[in-house]
């Protein structure tokens, strides 16, 4: 088996006596010993920015969790306003996708370009339907004047007797989180389109080493994380301890 | 070499899709399941039903970190990154520490400022509007008796 030793600095192929080995390990970069460590450094490097992005959500939902502890009745009148089925099929959306993606990173191992671009683009119909969905539900918070701002509702009756003040940091609350995740769905559907570009044009980069495909992957499966938690937090809220009639 | 076959000599291993597809049937399940407990009052109140929702929304984290992100297969380096942020998330739970302790203040605030936007006692403002300062400790100075 060829040693790393006297390589050089290229940054190519490993040397290999047996021709059928040549493309197993794909671009191995002159700054690692071999291919696992390499590997190794790149997740590691994604997860360091998945790091950022839990520190990015955390403080947002610290801060629904104290408005939330503070306004239980409050929050619960006003979040009656959602649509529980429109947040359930886009959360079974956003887990078919998360699916999608880890075929496509799958066919990336076994370098099936017809499969991973199969794959990648059922994801964006998926992250397409999502964001569809959202709209319906925005424009439908906004025909109700459900959006924080001078034109919020003014009839306490329509939010069935909630405080309006509070009622209006909750729709505050909502619009930035779920806005913020759509953002971050939006940012996943250009660097998947990306991605698909690069394979499409058969780049190297991507058709030679699985680990790029693996990397946007890991970036859709977190943003996938973030609806699991806000789902349940906004859309299934439980009624309060002592709280009649609704 | 034939699509489909793992390439010899590979260090990773690829995972039959089978694992993805039984990954994907939990989370589906768990999701059902969590739709199902929040239309039910559990015993012990709405505490337990949140714990129930959270404690769900974990499980289905760890199956998506675990086997989608494949951090179940990883290196330890790997999987100590992957574990950093959510374990920093729950240390961010500390800082409720502060507002738990704030009806517990001797005085309305430290510096005379008017009184914040989050009030003193959790569940105390639910129908109300917003109190200038806590009646218990209202027009009471630094230095003197707390409560």
């Amino acid at each position: 088996m060829a040693t790393t030793v006297g390589l050089g600095g290229h940054g190519g192929h490993l040397p290999d006596s047996h021709a059928d080995h040549h493309d197993d390990h794909g671009v191995l970069h002159h700054q690692f010993e071999d291919i696992d460590q390499q590997n190794e450094s790149y997740l590691v490097g994604m997860w360091s920015f998945l790091v950022t992005e839990v520190m990015f959500f955390g403080p947002l939902f610290m801060m629904y969790t104290l408005y939330r502890m503070h306004y239980q009745q409050d929050w619960y009148l006003a979040h009656e306003h959602l649509d529980v089925n429109l947040g359930g099929w886009n959360t079974f959306n956003l887990l078919v996708s998360s699916f999608f993606m880890a075929l496509a990173v799958r066919f990336a191992q076994l370098k099936n370009r017809m499969g991973v671009l199969g794959m990648l683009g059922l994801v964006q119909v998926c992250a397409a339907i999502f964001l569809g969905i959202k709209v319906v539900e925005y424009t439908g918070k906004f025909k109700d004047h459900l959006y924080p701002g001078p034109n919020f509702v003014t009839d306490p009756q329509v939010l069935h007797g909630a405080n309006l003040d509070h009622a209006q940091l909750f729709y505050g609350v909502y619009f930035g989180m779920t806005g913020l995740h759509g953002v971050h769905i939006i940012v996943g559907m250009l660097l998947i389109g990306t991605l698909m570009l690069f394979w499409a044009k058969k780049k190297p980069f991507v058709t030679e080493d699985y680990i790029p495909t693996e990397l946007i992957g890991l970036y859709w499966h977190f943003v996938d994380i973030v609806w699991v938690f806000l789902f349940p937090l906004f859309y299934l809220m439980p009624k309060p301890n002592g709280m009649g009639g609704h | 070499m034939a699509k489909g076959t793992p390439l010899a000599g590979d260090h990773h291993h690829i995972h039959s899709p089978w694992m993805y597809v039984k990954a994907a049937a939990i989370l589906t399940v768990l999701m059902i399941v969590t739709i199902e407990v929040s239309k039910h009052d559990l015993p012990g109140g709405v505490v337990v039903n949140n714990l129930v929702a959270v404690g769900i929304a974990i499980t289905k984290t760890v199956v998506v970190v675990g086997w989608f992100m494949h951090v179940k297969f990883s290196t330890a380096l790997t999987k100590l990154f992957a574990m950093l942020g959510f374990l920093w998330a729950t240390l961010l739970g500390g800082i409720l520490i502060d507002y738990f302790f704030r009806g517990h203040e001797p005085v309305p605030s430290w510096n005379g400022a008017h009184e914040s936007a989050l009030p003193r006692r959790i569940g105390s403002m639910d129908h109300k509007a917003l109190d200038p300062i806590d009646q218990n400790v209202q027009n009471r100075l630094p230095g003197q008796p707390g409560l």
